[in-house]
């Protein structure tokens, strides 16, 4: 392939499905198909984010590129070499170039390690660093996500929400990695910390070219940090597109309703507002056809029949029959 | 006046050993009738606790009320706790943001709404079970849950969450309160969801004409759904107005740096976000000064000295800092 270079990962045909276990035995009596079938690609120092409601398989998809999660299957390159099928000494190597950000800076640190310790783990068990060295870069790394040396004695319950975040920013950091996937990082915290917190990862993207799986719920956070978007409906990836792009001019009317749903800090403005009828289907028991036709205000009698292909045109993916 | 309810210098103390927390520490706003007003303010600042002084639901001790919580002119929190019973759910109900925990898991939920029917009708008679449950039946379908008189007979487990919030609309509404109280209603929904459940409220608060108190963080949801606004900050309101000035001409330094922090929709791409620095001081150890003083940019002598009280400027605007942004030329407070 001749995009070979610039892609960091592609990640072709994804599928997790997890086994519904019951009856007396054990037996399993049915799959969830939290993701199923989902391709895209992630350039060299790009941020690539992934949107969409809970339950439509975005962290899922997020925790398989790292192989936190077995795919069921589907090919994951990574610099073109199929982490998919990487063994237990090459996937300790590929962790060290693909680190994660979690969502819950509370769960996510470990309360009885110092947060100076918790930062020095990962280099000490990819041997990067030891002794003077190992004490060095963990003060470097706190001062780059904003935090001061001094810091480094104390516990992860001494910290507010958007500092523990930074520590966990500083630990997937910490062994210089070239993707982090960065899983609802600023989610749990509050609008004033939120934007100190886009703005470290914009910044250290830009100073350490690092390229981000940035996943949230949030479009408007999406929107501020993505060059491209992903939107994900039930498992599947509905539209791919420029970030300006899919905001200015949707092509999905799932994509359409999502922009339409949030509401707009502009008062006054009245919003023509597409409100979606029910609920999302359980992922246990998707549709036929298209996956959102029971939800789509514009599903027509093929919608119901036959599942739309995820599609290229004008550079952009989207999977709906009526584009 | 004929405001429906008067908040005058609310404060809601919590006293745990030798601490004492101020959750709450002078909030003063009013609420018209049919009118709904928006608290918005970051986790800490005492939203919720004020919400819940309102309606007397924090044990005391450890919580300390002081000031005045009118509502058509009697104080609440004066009143005996049997005053307050026939209060809540008749006249003043509530939703809260988690709609999982805040139904009972073991009864049906046309149980559930029918209970409070025949626990607060208005009349103070006696209202049957069946009638109660009819009353439970039709506020379901009110509430667009279809296939209501089915629905009526399952339990909270057996629905998914914007369901569940319905019901729990539906409960809130049964008695026709005067005043609603919703914290955080659609925090713990997806947006698509969020957007039926704001509508839905909307509409029924005009259709009964009841006044709403909509507490959120969500500045989207504050210029939505509400028509005044009050910004809280450490357990004080620091500004109040129309929902359209406030977001057009902010006052309070605290609240332009909010509306200033949000990412936009229509903003450019990894551009620089303003952001406050620093973080909210401990509620058990506040300044002299003013509570915002440590992280605003226009910080001078007299700020760090004396807490600003909220004073009027601009015509209706309240606002509560010495050196406010944006004055049109009005009175300084």
């Amino acid at each position: 392939m001749s995009n070979r270079d610039s892609n960091l990962l592609t990640v072709n045909d994804l599928r997790k499905h997890f086994p519904i276990k019951g009856g007396l035995f054990g037996r399993t009596v049915g799959t969830v198909k939290a993701v199923d079938g989902v391709s895209f690609s992630i350039k060299r120092g790009e941020t690539l984010g992934l949107v969409g409601e809970s339950g439509c398989g975005k962290s899922t998809t997020g925790m398989m590129v790292l192989r936190l999660l077995e795919p069921t299957s589907g090919d994951i390159l990574f610099e073109g070499e199929n982490v998919a099928q990487f063994n237990k000494s090459r996937l300790k190597d590929f962790r060290r170039q693909a680190q994660i950000v979690f969502q819950d800076p509370y769960a996510s640190l470990n309360p009885r390690m110092s947060v100076g310790d918790i930062i020095a783990e990962p280099m000490i068990l990819h041997g990067i660093a030891k002794g003077p060295d190992l004490t060095k870069r963990v003060e470097k790394l706190l001062r780059l996500v904003g935090l001061g040396p001094h810091h480094g004695r104390r516990y992860p319950h001494e910290f507010s929400g958007g500092q523990r975040q930074r520590v966990g920013i500083a630990r997937a950091l910490a062994v210089n990695p070239k993707l982090i996937v960065c899983d609802e990082p600023v989610s749990a915290l509050d609008v004033s910390i939120q934007s100190q917190i886009l703005n470290l990862l914009v910044e250290l993207q830009q100073e350490m070219g690092l390229t981000y799986l940035f996943i949230a719920h949030g479009l408007n956070v999406i929107k501020h940090i993505s060059d491209r978007i992903g939107v994900m409906y039930l498992g599947k990836m509905v539209e791919l597109a420029g970030g300006d792009e899919l905001i200015t001019d949707p092509w999905h009317p799932y994509t359409r309703t999502l922009i339409s749903a949030i509401p707009k800090p502009q008062p006054g403005q009245k919003s023509n507002r597409i409100i979606l009828q029910g609920d999302v289907p359980s992922p246990a028991n998707p549709p036929n056809g298209c996956r959102f036709h029971t939800r789509c205000p514009e599903c027509t009698e093929i919608c119901t029949l036959t599942e739309p292909e995820f599609k290229q045109r004008n550079g952009r993916f989207v999977a709906c029959h009526h584009v | 006046m004929t405001a429906l309810l008067e908040i005058k210098n609310l404060q809601t103390h919590f006293h745990i050993g030798k601490r004492v927390i101020k959750a709450v520490d002078g909030v003063t706003l009013s609420v018209q009738p049919g009118e709904t007003l928006a608290i918005v303010g970051e986790s800490g600042c005492g939203k919720s606790v004020t919400a819940m002084s309102i309606m007397r639901l924090l044990p005391s001790p450890p919580a300390k009320h002081s000031g005045q919580v009118l509502f058509e002119g009697r104080d609440i929190l004066n009143m005996s706790m049997e005053d307050v019973q026939n209060i809540r759910g008749k006249e003043i109900s509530m939703i809260f943001q988690e709609p999982m925990t805040s139904l009972n898991p073991a009864y049906k939920i046309g149980d559930q709404i029918a209970e409070t029917v025949r626990v607060h009708d208005r009349d103070g008679g006696k209202v049957s079970k069946k009638a109660a449950w009819d009353r439970a039946v039709e506020m379901l379908e009110k509430v667009g849950i279809p296939g209501a008189a089915q629905r009526a007979r399952q339990y909270p487990h057996q629905m998914s969450g914007g369901m569940r919030q319905r019901v729990m609309i539906a409960m809130a509404l049964a008695c026709n309160p005067k005043l609603l109280l919703a914290d955080e209603p659609t925090t713990a929904l997806d947006v698509t969801i969020q957007a039926q459940i704001l509508d839905l409220i909307r509409e029924l608060a005009q259709e009964f004409n009841t006044a709403l108190v909509l507490i959120t963080h969500d500045l989207g949801v504050v210029a939505e759904m509400a028509q005044k606004m009050a910004v809280m900050y450490a357990g004080r309101v620091v500004e109040q107005g129309a929902v359209t000035d406030v977001f057009a001409r902010p006052h309070h330094p605290y609240t332009a740096g909010l509306l200033d922090s949000i990412p936009r929709l229509d903003g450019m791409k990894k551009q620089r976000l303003h952001t406050i620095e620093g973080m909210v001081p401990d509620l058990a150890h506040l300044p002299q000064g003013c509570t915002f003083a440590d992280r605003c940019e226009y910080r001078q002598a007299l700020c760090g000295q004396k807490k600003p009280e909220l004073g009027t400027v601009d015509g209706g605007r309240q606002v509560a800092c010495y050196y406010p942004l944006n004055l049109t030329g009005g009175d300084q407070p």
